[in-house]
């Protein structure tokens, strides 16, 4: 599907790109609007009273309202980042300060769950060793679900400082139901600060804040066939205003003395020095070219991709999936191992047959060696232009491999 | 490049000098925390020579093929030459240029050996 839209695609017939869960290929619409604003419209944002500059600063505002409408929030709650992995790091700084003022939060605990990319993870860790906190994890069950009878159990007891979930395991597929979760969480613990990560959820299914009710989500443009480098930090209005900026510098100031200065407004204030500019333009075209198609038209040609998939790789004795088997509850990122052939060889292998997927640990170490208990897993992920051909020459070659290594 | 060639293969289905030695005058472990990755190098030394290998671990085919060619290569050489013995010799005896992203599972091997090695050295001084 729209596979004529990505140029690389076009200038590579026989690749098969199955990798999409780490980055996703770029249409022609974005690489030209980045062309055309460095050829044509450059000029810094925020700074200058001439035209030029003007016209990309109004853009730049336009593409934050656009990122709003996307993930139905308002425009002062979207913070332009360099990713997911920037999003992450700069809360949790900022929020570092934030609880350092409020010691009679002081015993509190910050529950991670075991499918968190490292990217919503050691942050989370790294401030709860910088606070003296404790780490407490949301365990999975044999669905590969989350345990969320036990982690409504612990949060009744504990009263958790903050929890962070993903919304989409970028390893086993699922997709954890944040509403209801999220529900409960406000029913409990009304205090706990809730984060999301949506960095693979963003790419298959409609991302509400309004209806999550978080109090921060993060993403990537590059994942949603946007540009490197550019990425959004979401944060509830409510909340957003009590907490100070991560950054220095310019930009985000309005009085600067010699002893202290002072803040513009949120967003702006989290936005501290020469933006991504041609990045934010990037990920304005390419959440045009996502409305274009539809949540509803993606969602079926991908879960169509999973469904097949499935069933072909349950054919294979040898492939063990690690992810739910309910379609409803995962989307179409598939982790599995292969009896007798590590992962690396599997994908060095794969990639003979001009077949990209990813071998490793995914940045998830944790849920690799202390839940799965397995070192590294090959991972397969499918976007827009996939097709049942791919996947009937993924599983051909696959097949290819395994008799390579079980006949000697 | 085809870097599963047939001795690849075979030195990963049947790697030669794998499995561990009671009595060894030194051994160390190299991992690839990429991967989980894992080798472990015993060695027995005699009049200056690494008389025997044993090796363990888990790994790709290109780590298991890799640690197995290089104790097949290393036995009965002296400690001098196994200490000036570089990963581009190594490459040179299994004929294969690995790729960047290879090159951490080949070399894994001779990196417990090297470290091995140093042991070695500091027992003795």
């Amino acid at each position: 599907m729209n596979k004529h839209d990505f140029p690389l695609l076009k200038n590579n017939p026989t690749l098969i790109y199955l990798d999409n869960a780490a980055s996703s290929q770029k249409p022609k619409i974005v690489i030209d609007a980045i062309t055309n604003l460095y050829s044509q419209n450059y000029a810094n944002v925020h700074r200058g009273n001439y035209s030029l500059s003007e016209a990309i600063t109004d853009r730049y505002e336009m593409t934050r309202e656009k990122c709003a409408q996307f993930i139905n929030s308002k425009a002062n709650e979207i913070i332009f980042t360099s990713g997911t992995t920037a999003s992450m790091n700069m809360l949790a700084y900022s929020l570092g300060n934030y609880f350092n003022e409020k010691a009679h939060l002081k015993n509190k605990t910050i529950f991670l769950s075991v499918m968190e990319h490292h990217s919503n993870f050691i942050p989370w860790q790294q401030l709860a060793k910088n606070l003296g906190r404790s780490i407490d994890l949301i365990g999975i069950n044999s669905n590969f679900a989350l345990d969320l009878d036990k982690f409504y159990k612990d949060i009744e007891r504990k009263k958790p400082l903050i929890a962070c979930i993903t919304h989409m395991s970028n390893v086993l597929g699922t997709i954890n139901p944040l509403q209801e979760i999220i529900a409960k969480i406000r029913d409990i613990s009304s205090e706990t600060i809730v984060i999301v990560d949506a960095a693979q959820s963003i790419a298959h299914i409609p991302v509400d804040v309004k209806l999550l009710d978080c109090d921060a989500l993060a993403f990537s443009g590059h994942k949603i066939f946007g540009p490197t480098g550019i990425g959004v930090l979401f944060v509830k209005e409510k909340f957003l205003s009590k907490l100070n900026p991560s950054f220095y510098g310019g930009g985000m100031v309005n009085k600067v003395n010699i002893l202290d200065s002072t803040w513009t407004n949120y967003p702006n204030s989290f936005e501290a020095g020469t933006p991504n500019i041609a990045g934010v333009i990037g990920l304005g075209v390419a959440i045009e070219y996502f409305n274009s198609i539809g949540h509803k038209i993606l969602y079926r040609h991908e879960e169509k991709l999973s469904k097949y998939f499935l069933k072909q790789i349950k054919l294979i004795d040898e492939i063990q999936i690690f992810g739910p088997a309910d379609i409803t509850k995962r989307g179409p990122v598939f982790s599995f191992s292969v009896k007798g052939i590590h992962p690396h060889d599997l994908s060095s292998l794969l990639d003979k047959y001009n077949i990209a997927v990813r071998a490793g640990h995914h940045c998830a170490q944790i849920l690799h060696r202390d839940i799965l208990k397995v070192p590294a897993t090959t991972r397969v992920s499918f976007s827009l232009y996939n097709s049942i051909s791919d996947i009937d020459k993924f599983i051909k070659s696959i097949k290819l491999i395994i008799q390579l290594f079980i006949k000697k | 490049m085809n870097i599963y060639t047939d001795n690849l293969i075979d030195n990963y289905t049947n790697p030669r000098n794998y499995g561990v030695m009671h009595e060894s005058d030194t051994s160390s472990e190299a991992e690839n925390v990429s991967c989980g990755d894992l080798i472990k190098m015993q060695i027995k030394i005699k009049g200056g020579k690494l008389k025997r290998i044993k090796f363990t671990g888990e790994g790709c085919a290109v780590a298991i093929a890799c640690s197995s060619i290089l104790t097949e290569h290393i036995t009965n050489k002296s400690i001098a030459y196994a200490k000036r013995f570089s990963y581009k010799n190594l490459e040179k005896i299994i004929g294969i240029e690995f790729t960047s992203s290879r090159i951490k599972c080949a070399n894994l091997g001779l990196e417990a050996l090297k470290s091995s090695l140093k042991l070695l050295t500091k027992k003795d001084s």
